[in-house]
């Protein structure tokens, strides 16, 4: 475990350039809140800056496996360290991701009040605060490790036939059940389940279980890797 | 740590890379790895650290079996062509202190001191030696059991290959350790080793100490009438002719009774390596 988090935290020492990234999106999408603040531009949308934020969970699932990976076992660190600790980033970021964007909204929610413009939130696009401000936490810090554990699976795999293969199943899925509908059905009922479900527990229960595949999946494709 | 390796295989399409390669790296030996381009060095001993998860046969470390895929706790490798980030040696050298308990932060200073590396400096702007200091540093301070170099001093100039030497055997002195070395420069690392393998087309061609070698070979050189006699039921592995004299390399056991006529001397590793690794050549 203490291994796994000085690789944590190594991996957020390391990572300053979705850091930095992320907050310049941050910036530019504040500056463009006060200007929409002070205009009340009726047709106008704006879009929750604790939202923007999730595109830091983005990129460190993409430059920790792309970037950090082959450098950090240079540097003598194991393949197990590195997924573990790179497991623990993950679930570190997500908390702080749900704690952000709650904070956020309820900020946000305050300044916006009745104004007459558009403000978008996917804390109310995906109903999160159903289940109260636990439930809202809960929701969110199960999707960001759904999707950092995705986006890094991907990643890690995509110098092996299995991760293509996984790239051109996940590419098969969207790009085939969207013209089909009864597929399109299907591929809304599975969206449902694992961001719209109005229960909780099964929400988490299913975000779970396909996590822990994907991180199988990834720990797989790491000690497959060859170096 | 003991280190076997048994029954290793490994193929590169077509290309047998190793075949059924056993050996066994003693606690606490220094070894070198000898062979030429493509007999398999790196391909093993990437295969020892982990590097390489596919592949036929068991490594063991102190009866301890490898789990294929996983990389062993107590093994560094370093190789030339290391990735490292664009951050300041001393950056990345505070990284890997964090992974190591043991690191010994004294041999660090000593060896930054010694390879007069600047540690300011980020890794983009320095030499490909410099690069590769940085790695042997990490290796020789974090207190691994067993480190593995694949060409270390590749990139080096003499001086800093001397530099070298002196460090890891100072560092060999701190901790002793299991150290395997691939090189090409034979005779620089017959000075460091206990023991020289030497690997042929993915086969080990030969395991011995250096002991061993020095005392089983030799060159012969007389008459090449009382050559003929000497070296009868002898392995030899070269042997030229010189007018009525002939030289021959022996790699075997030495005999007593030579004839006055002929001289016999003791060759270099490197010179056992050529007509050893060399020897379809001559046939």
């Amino acid at each position: 475990m203490n291994k796994s988090l000085t690789m944590a935290k190594t991996n957020f020492k390391l990572a300053k350039t979705p850091l930095v990234l992320t907050l310049l999106f941050v910036g530019a999408n504040l500056i463009n809140q006060i200007i929409m603040l002070n205009i009340d531009g009726v047709d106008s949308g704006m879009v929750s800056t604790g939202n923007i934020f999730i595109l830091y969970a983005i990129l460190i699932a993409l430059f920790i496996p792309l970037s950090y990976f082959r450098r950090l076992i240079s540097l003598g660190i194991k393949k197990k360290i590195f997924f573990r600790g790179t497991t623990l980033t993950y679930i570190i970021t997500a908390v702080i991701l749900a704690i952000i964007n709650i904070i956020i909204y309820y900020i946000e929610t305050a300044i916006v009040g009745d104004r007459p413009f558009l403000y978008m939130n996917i804390l109310n696009v995906f109903n999160w605060f159903q289940h109260g401000v636990i439930g809202c936490f809960l929701y969110q810090f199960t999707f960001y490790i759904l999707l950092m554990n995705f986006i890094n699976l991907l990643a890690i795999s995509n110098d092996g036939l299995g991760g293509w293969i996984i790239s051109a199943v996940a590419v098969t899925i969207i790009s085939v059940s969207t013209p089909i509908k009864p597929l399109r059905n299907a591929f809304a009922a599975f969206l449902q389940a694992l961001l719209f479900n109005p229960n909780l527990f099964l929400q988490i229960l299913y975000t779970i279980i396909l996590t822990t595949i994907m991180a199988y999946a990834t720990r797989y494709f790491i000690r497959r890797k060859s170096l | 740590m003991t280190i076997e390796c048994k029954e290793i295989s490994k193929n590169y399409g077509n290309t047998k890379a190793l075949n059924k390669v056993s050996i066994t790296f003693e606690d606490r030996k220094i070894y070198g790895l000898l062979g030429r381009n493509g007999a398999g060095k790196t391909t093993l001993l990437k295969i020892i650290s982990g590097m390489i998860p596919q592949y036929k046969g068991k490594v063991v470390f102190n009866s301890l079996e490898l789990v294929r895929g996983a990389m062993p706790g107590d093994v560094f490798f370093v190789e030339d062509k290391i990735r490292h980030f664009n951050k300041p040696a001393s950056e990345l050298f505070e990284i890997a202190e964090r992974f190591y308990p043991e690191w010994d932060c004294e041999f660090t200073e000593t060896a930054i001191k010694a390879f007069d590396l600047d540690v300011t400096r980020p890794v983009r702007k320095l030499s490909l030696g410099m690069k590769t200091m940085i790695s042997t540093i990490i290796a020789l301070s974090c207190g691994s059991d067993a480190i593995i170099f694949d060409e270390p001093v590749l990139t080096y100039d003499p001086l800093v290959r001397e530099r070298f030497y002196e460090l890891l055997l100072y560092a060999y002195d701190k901790k002793p350790r299991t150290i395997i070395i691939s090189t090409h420069l034979v005779d620089e690392v017959s000075k460091l080793c206990e023991r020289i393998v030497i690997l042929e087309k993915g086969r080990i061609r030969m395991d011995l100490s250096l002991e061993e070698i020095n005392t089983k070979a030799y060159t012969m050189l007389g008459p090449a009438g009382d050559i003929e006699e000497a070296i009868t039921g002898l392995n030899v592995i070269n042997s030229e002719v010189h007018g009525n004299y002939k030289l021959a390399t022996i790699f075997d056991k030495k005999q007593k009774d030579i004839s006055p006529n002929i001289s016999v001397e003791q060759i270099s590793l490197q010179k056992l390596f050529i007509h050893l690794v060399g020897a379809d050549k001559h046939e």
